[in-house]
């Protein structure tokens, strides 16, 4: 039952054929987690707050920067240093009583990330960076949450919704993250400033129209838009079983994986094994270069465009292999080649970031 | 064959256009095309991350094009 209140102020919503009295409940009765309060978050969740989503979520780390003002309109200058969740579920309360708030001022991680994502019926991603968005494909595949995906780049901004109704996910469509060095965020190459609204605005439409089952979502397909030519491009996308597979079968160890690592970001003083699960994830990625340290008849073999085998014998002439920018992950048996060669190539030549295989590839798909 | 290329985001920042058009003799899949791109065109797009649409469908590597086509360059944003 809505309010008096509610009543008059959804009144707008309520005449509409396909949203009525019915679609107003579903609103009241969603939770909706929006990931990142940020240039997307900001105009989703005005809309969504306006809207009348019964409970939003809010997860941001950040602080607010006066450079954010430029685009991020729920803040002001007030604002400047405070928690980005807390101050914007603070404006939107004063927008909108009758929505619950639950206000999270911490990073999202793989440890609080399904727990999280179980207790909503939609996530919107409005993060602003590739590991977390792998993070959050992973963490919504594996609670089968709709995902409602926005991204931008300067003058363009991109716009899709993954994982709904058997539909492909984030990693259907970009299963290899960017190489890494050349990764950078709105701070280092700018951004118009409404293409955030126009954007994140567009992700508040697709999740009201998930949530009131109205309409033809992106599903299946990847909106782009150009700000400068004025022009949208929408092209089909489709669903990859594999991606999904290789998603799923890291159910076990999902707390354990290393977003950063797949992405090719610096991970020196982070955790120097990693899983086989994960190594599987790390094959054909040109941002790692994987180091099979053992003889060619060793079983199972490992196999991926970056994969090269080292053997013990050939270590000392092939050192200059290790020197590079990737990450180098070392694999043998049962990893104790992998430790002697980590600690030798440290010392020889002064690099601190080499990961192993925990276990070697004894334990690898068991 | 004429085949009308657009790219985005970042990866007009190494063609420096946004817009172009290749000749192709022959038929070749996508896989054959990028190979293509990036050696005789664009050698710096060397491990950058991109899907190919085919007028408006992303494909897998083995599509093959053998007709006028136009061809979107896609890579993932990161910005929020």
């Amino acid at each position: 039952m809505l309010s008096r209140d509610e009543n008059k102020r959804y009144s707008r919503h309520v005449i509409l054929d396909k949203v009525g009295m019915e679609g107003q409940l579903k609103l009241k009765a969603a939770k909706v987690l929006v990931i990142g309060a940020g240039g997307l978050g900001c105009p989703t969740l005005q809309y969504l707050t306006a809207a009348g989503v019964g409970t939003i979520g809010i997860i941001d780390f950040d602080k607010i920067d006066i450079s954010n003002l430029q685009r991020q309109i729920l803040f002001t200058p007030q604002d400047l240093g405070k928690n980005k969740a807390e101050i914007a579920a603070e404006h939107l309360k004063q927008l909108n009583e009758h929505v619950i708030f639950q206000v999270y001022p911490e990073r999202l991680t793989t440890e609080n990330a399904l727990e999280l994502f179980a207790a909503y019926d939609l996530v919107i991603d409005g993060t602003d960076n590739f590991s977390t968005r792998y993070l959050v494909n992973d963490a919504a595949v594996l609670t089968n949450k709709p995902l409602v995906y926005g991204s931008i780049y300067k003058f363009q901004g991109q716009v899709s919704v993954f994982n709904y109704e058997n539909g492909p996910t984030y990693r259907c469509v970009f299963p290899i993250p960017p190489k890494a060095g050349t990764i950078k965020n709105c701070s280092e190459i700018g951004v118009i400033g409404v293409l955030s609204g126009i954007i994140g605005t567009q992700q508040a439409n697709e999740a009201i129209k998930i949530t009131l089952g109205i309409g033809t979502t992106l599903s299946g397909h990847l909106l782009i838009y150009d700000a400068l030519k004025a022009t949208y491009m929408k092209v089909a996308v489709k669903k990859s079983d594999d991606e999904v597979q290789k998603t799923l079968d890291l159910k076990a160890s999902f707390k354990t994986q290393d977003y950063d690592l797949f992405c090719g970001v610096n991970t020196a003083e982070k955790s120097h094994e990693i899983t086989g699960e994960y190594l599987k994830q790390l094959l054909n990625n040109d941002n790692i270069r994987i180091v099979d340290l053992r003889e060619e008849w060793e079983e199972p073999q490992l196999e991926g465009s970056n994969v090269e085998r080292i053997i013990m014998s050939e270590l000392q002439e092939k050192m200059d292999r290790f020197k590079t920018d990737k990450t180098v992950v070392l694999v043998c048996q049962t990893g104790t080649r992998s430790n002697n060669v980590k600690q030798l190539v440290e010392q020889t030549l002064q690099q601190s970031d080499i990961k192993e295989l925990k276990g070697g590839m004894e334990n690898y798909g068991k | 064959m004429n085949l009308n290329i657009k790219y985005f985001g970042r990866i007009v920042e190494i063609t420096g256009v946004d817009e172009e058009r290749l000749e192709c003799s022959d038929s070749i899949n996508l896989a054959e095309f990028r190979s293509l791109l990036l050696s005789r065109y664009y050698p710096d797009l060397k491990g950058e991350s991109f899907q190919i649409a085919v007028d408006q469908e992303v494909k897998s590597e083995d599509f093959r094009i053998d007709k006028d086509c136009e061809l979107a360059i896609l890579p993932p944003f990161a910005g929020g």
